[in-house]
C-alpha cells in the first residue's frame, strides 16, 4: 500500500501547468469569501476576477472533452479537493462546472451528444454551471416511485414533474433531469434528459434556506410540459432511445463524486482540527484548564479518525481510477466521512461552546455544514443499507 | 541462496503515489501461507502451531529486517492467520518479534516495559509446563535474561480469551541498577525492531480477528431467521452490519497505513505512531456489534462470537501495553 497525496500535487504541478494556477488561486481566495458565501447564500461576485473562470468551468469534466487535467483522475480530485476543503468544505460543492451532471453523460451518452454538452463549459468567460436532477419531494433514493415523466409525442419528449434538493440548481444553465417513460415499469422506464436553462416549462420554483452549505444553492426545480427534441434524451441515436435504464448512469454519478465528496469533508475535518489545536494553543479554549490536555489526546484521536477516513476516499478514487466497481468503497468512504464530521462537529461545540455559538465563527458554520454531509449524495442510512448488502455476497 | 534473494521481488522504481494493493514483497509469503491459514482454521493449538512454524519465519526475518519489510509482512501474515484461528496464530507467531530484534536465539520471548520502566510484562498465549517459555526483559537501552536478581515476579493466569494464557509481570525498585540485573546492549535499531514487530504482529492478529468477527456476523445474520424472513432483511440489523463492515475497513486500513509507513526507511511514521485509543475504540465496537448481531447465541460458548470478543479485547491490552513501551520516554534497562 502506498499513500503519498504530496506526490499526487507534485504530480500534477509538474504535468498541468495550465490549471496548477486554478488549484492555487481557489487556495488563496476561497478562505477570504467563505463566511460571506455563507451569510449570503450565493458566491460572492468579486471571486469571479480572481480566479480563472474559463479553467473553474471545466473542473471535475474529462479531459478529452476539454475538462482540467488537475481533477483528471478520482485520485486527483480526491486530492485536490482535500486541500480546498480543508479551507472551507462548503463553498467548492457550489463552484461552477458540470458537477455531478457529467457521470451521467459520459456513461449514456453518445459521442455527439457528450461533446456537444461539455461544449457548454469551454471558452466561457462566466461561470458555467451544469446540475443533476434525479431527486423528487415524495422520493428520494426510490428510483421506482419517480414521478416526472417524459411522454413521447411525435419526434419529442414532454416532461412534466418536480425535482428537488438539486445543487446548484437555481443558476444551472443545464440539467441532467431523470424521468419515466412508464411509471408502471419501475427503475427500467427511467431516461436522462438534458435540459437547458431557457427550455419553455422549466422554472426554478425556489432556492432553499439551509442550514448550511449554503452558497451550494439547493433548489426545487419543476418542468410544465417541457418540450424536449429525442437528441435530448442521453443514448439516443436519432433513431431510437436506449435500451438500458440509466439509473446506471446516476450510480456512475455517485461513483464519481462520492470519492471527491468524502476527501472535501476530510479535508474540512482536518482543517477544524487545526483550527482547534490552534485555538488551544492560543489559550482561547473554553475549558478548565486541566481539561486542555484531555482536549488535545480527543483531536488526536479525531487524526486517527481523519486518517482512516481519508484511506477509505482514496481507495474509493484508486478503484474507480483501476476501472473495477467502486460503489461500495464510495459509500464507504461517504458513510464514514460524514459520521466522522458529525462526531467532529459535536466534540468541537462542546470544548468551544461559545463559539460554536457565535454566527461567523468557524466551529459554529462547521457545525451547521457537517451535519448536511450525512444527507446529501445519499442519506447515511442509505449508504449502510448499501453497505450491508453488498457484503452479504 | 536465501528464500528472500529467491522470491522477493523488488518495488516497482516508478511506483503510483496511490496503490492500496499489498506490498510485493509479501506476497510470495501469503501465497505459501494461505495453504496453512485454511488448514489452521478447524484445528487445535498444537497442531495447528505446527503448521504455522512450517513457514519458518525466524529466520526470513531477521533478513527482511535489514530491509525494514519485516512488520509489513509479519501484519499481513498476522491478519491471514489471525482470521483462520487467532489462538493459534499468536502462538505460533509471539517469537517473532525476539528473532526480528535478533535477540539470542535462547530466547522465546520478550517482555516490555512500561512508560516507567520500572515494570515489564509479557503475555504468553499458551503455556506449557513441560516446556516453560525462555524469556528476557527488553527497553530501549539493552536486555536482561530471566531469572535476574532483584525482581518481583508475579503471574496471573486465565487470560481473558486465552484459556491457557499467561501474564507474566516483574517489577523493580529504581535503586537496582542495570548492572546488577545483568542488562546487555541492545542497538537502538533492535529496539526499535523489536517494538514494531510487536506492534505489526498485534495489529495484524487485530484486524484478522475483526475480520473475522465479521465475516461471522454476516454468515449468521443471513441464516438466522425472524419474523418469516433472515435477520440480515431486517432494515436494523442491516445497518448494525454495515457498520460492522464500516469500521472494520477503517480500522484494517488504518493500521496497516500504520505498519507499512515503517518500509521507506526514514518515512514519518510507523507503527509506534498509531493512536491506541482509536484501535481500542474501533475494535471494541466491532466486537460489541457483533456479539450484538448473535444475541445470546454470540453470548455463550459455542460460535467463535464469544470467544472472539474477549481475545480482541485481550489483544488491545496488549496493544496500548506495546505502544507505552514504544514511547521514547521509556528509560530502563
Amino acid at each position: 500500500m502506498r499513500i503519498d497525496p504530496e506526490a499526487v500535487l507534485e504530480e500534477i504541478r509538474r504535468d498541468d501547468p495550465e490549471s496548477w494556477p486554478l488549484f492555487e488561486a481557489m487556495q488563496r481566495h476561497i478562505p477570504p469569501i467563505a463566511a460571506r458565501a455563507d451569510a449570503d447564500a450565493e458566491i460572492p461576485p468579486e471571486f469571479w476576477p480572481l480566479v480563472p473562470v474559463d479553467l473553474q468551468n471545466r473542473v471535475n469534466m474529462p479531459p478529452q472533452y476539454g475538462g482540467v487535467v488537475l481533477t483528471a483522475t478520482a485520485v486527483r480530485r480526491a486530492v485536490v479537493f482535500e486541500r480546498i476543503g480543508r479551507l472551507c468544505p462548503a463553498l467548492p460543492i457550489g463552484l461552477p462546472g458540470p458537477g455531478l451532471s457529467a457521470p451521467p453523460v459520459l456513461a449514456l451518452g453518445t459521442e455527439e451528444q457528450k461533446v456537444a454538452y461539455f461544449n457548454r463549459f469551454l471558452g466561457q468567460t462566466r461561470p458555467v454551471w451544469g446540475a443533476f436532477a434525479i431527486t423528487e419531494p415524495q422520493g428520494g433514493s426510490d428510483a421506482a416511485a419517480m414521478r416526472t415523466v417524459a411522454t413521447r409525442d411525435g419526434t419529442d419528449y414532454v416532461l412534466n414533474g418536480t425535482k428537488c434538493f438539486i445543487t446548484s440548481g437555481g443558476r444551472a444553465d443545464v440539467v441532467v433531469v431523470f424521468a419515466s417513460l412508464d411509471p408502471n415499469k419501475g427503475r427500467f422506464a427511467i431516461r436522462a434528459f438534458v435540459v437547458p436553462r431557457d427550455t419553455p416549462g422549466f422554472a426554478v420554483d425556489r432556492c432553499e434556506d439551509m442550514m448550511g452549505l449554503r452558497a451550494s444553492q439547493l433548489a426545487t426545480l419543476s418542468f410544465t410540459d417541457c418540450r424536449l427534441p429525442a437528441s435530448s434524451m442521453l443514448g439516443h441515436t436519432g433513431k431510437r432511445g436506449p435500451h438500458v435504464d440509466a439509473f446506471t448512469g446516476a450510480q456512475a454519478s455517485w461513483d464519481y463524486m462520492r470519492p471527491v465528496l468524502s476527501s472535501l469533508i476530510n479535508g474540512g475535518c482536518l482543517g477544524m482540527v487545526e483550527y482547534a489545536e490552534q485555538c488551544l494553543a492560543e489559550g482561547e479554549a473554553e475549558l478548565p484548564r486541566a481539561k486542555v490536555e484531555q482536549a488535545r489526546e480527543e483531536l488526536g484521536v479525531f487524526r486517527a479518525r481523519i486518517s482512516s477516513s481519508q484511506m477509505l476516499a482514496l481507495r474509493a478514487a484508486w478503484k474507480f481510477d483501476a476501472g473495477g466497481r467502486a460503489s461500495t468503497d464510495a459509500s464507504l468512504a461517504k458513510a464514514f466521512a460524514s459520521t466522522v464530521s458529525m462526531e467532529l462537529a459535536h466534540k468541537l461545540a462542546a470544548m468551544f461552546p461559545v463559539k460554536a455559538a457565535t454566527a461567523g465563527d468557524r466551529i459554529e458554520k462547521f457545525y451547521r455544514d457537517a451535519k448536511a454531509f450525512d444527507i446529501l449524495e445519499g442519506t447515511g442510512d442509505m449508504q449502510r443499507l448499501m453497505i450491508a448488502r453488498a457484503y452479504e455476497h | 541462496m536465501s528464500f528472500v534473494e529467491t522470491h522477493v521481488t523488488s518495488l516497482d522504481s516508478s511506483p503510483s503515489p496511490v496503490d492500496f494493493r499489498c506490498a510485493p514483497v509479501v506476497e510470495p509469503f501469503l501465497g505459501a501461507a494461505r495453504p496453512i491459514a485454511s488448514a489452521i482454521r478447524d484445528i487445535g493449538g498444537a497442531e495447528a502451531v505446527s503448521h504455522i512454524q512450517q513457514l519458518e519465519l525466524a529466520s526470513v526475518l531477521p533478513e527482511l529486517e535489514r530491509r525494514a519489510d519485516a512488520p509489513v509482512l509479519l501484519f499481513h501474515l498476522a491478519e491471514l492467520l489471525g482470521h483462520a484461528n487467532l489462538a493459534a496464530a499468536w502462538q505460533g507467531l509471539s517469537g517473532i518479534p525476539a528473532r526480528a530484534a535478533e535477540l539470542p536465539a535462547s530466547v522465546d520471548l520478550a517482555a516490555l516495559p512500561d512508560a516507567t520502566g520500572t515494570r515489564w510484562t509479557a503475555w504468553l498465549p499458551v503455556v506449557d509446563a513441560a516446556r516453560p517459555p525462555s524469556l528476557a526483559l527488553a527497553g530501549p537501552r539493552g536486555w536482561a535474561p530471566l531469572p535476574a536478581q532483584g525482581l518481583t515476579h508475579s503471574r496471573v493466569s486465565g487470560l481473558l480469551g486465552f484459556a491457557r494464557g499467561e501474564v507474566l509481570t516483574w517489577s523493580t525498585e529504581p535503586s537496582v541498577t542495570p548492572e546488577e540485573l545483568g542488562v546487555q546492549s541492545l542497538a537502538p535499531e533492535s529496539w526499535s525492531a523489536l517494538v514494531r514487530a510487536q506492534l505489526a504482529l498485534l495489529s495484524g492478529l487485530l484486524v484478522g480477528a475483526t475480520r473475522r468477527l465479521v465475516d461471522e456476523a454476516y454468515a449468521y445474520a443471513k441464516t438466522r431467521q425472524s419474523a418469516g424472513k433472515s435477520i440480515n432483511q431486517h432494515q436494523a440489523v442491516a445497518l448494525r452490519l454495515a457498520d460492522l463492515a464500516l469500521h472494520q475497513e477503517a480500522l484494517s486500513l488504518y493500521l496497516t497505513a500504520r505498519v507499512e509507513e515503517c518500509r521507506p526507511p526514514g518515512m514519518r511514521g510507523g507503527p509506534e505512531s498509531l493512536s491506541a485509543g482509536y484501535v481500542v475504540e474501533l475494535a471494541f465496537r466491532i466486537a460489541r456489534d457483533a456479539v450484538q448481531t448473535a444475541a445470546g447465541h454470540g453470548y455463550v460458548e459455542g460460535l467463535p462470537f464469544r470467544r472472539l470478543f474477549e481475545q480482541v479485547r485481550t489483544l488491545t491490552v496488549m496493544l496500548q501495553g506495546t505502544k507505552a513501551a514504544a514511547e521514547p520516554v521509556s528509560p530502563v534497562p
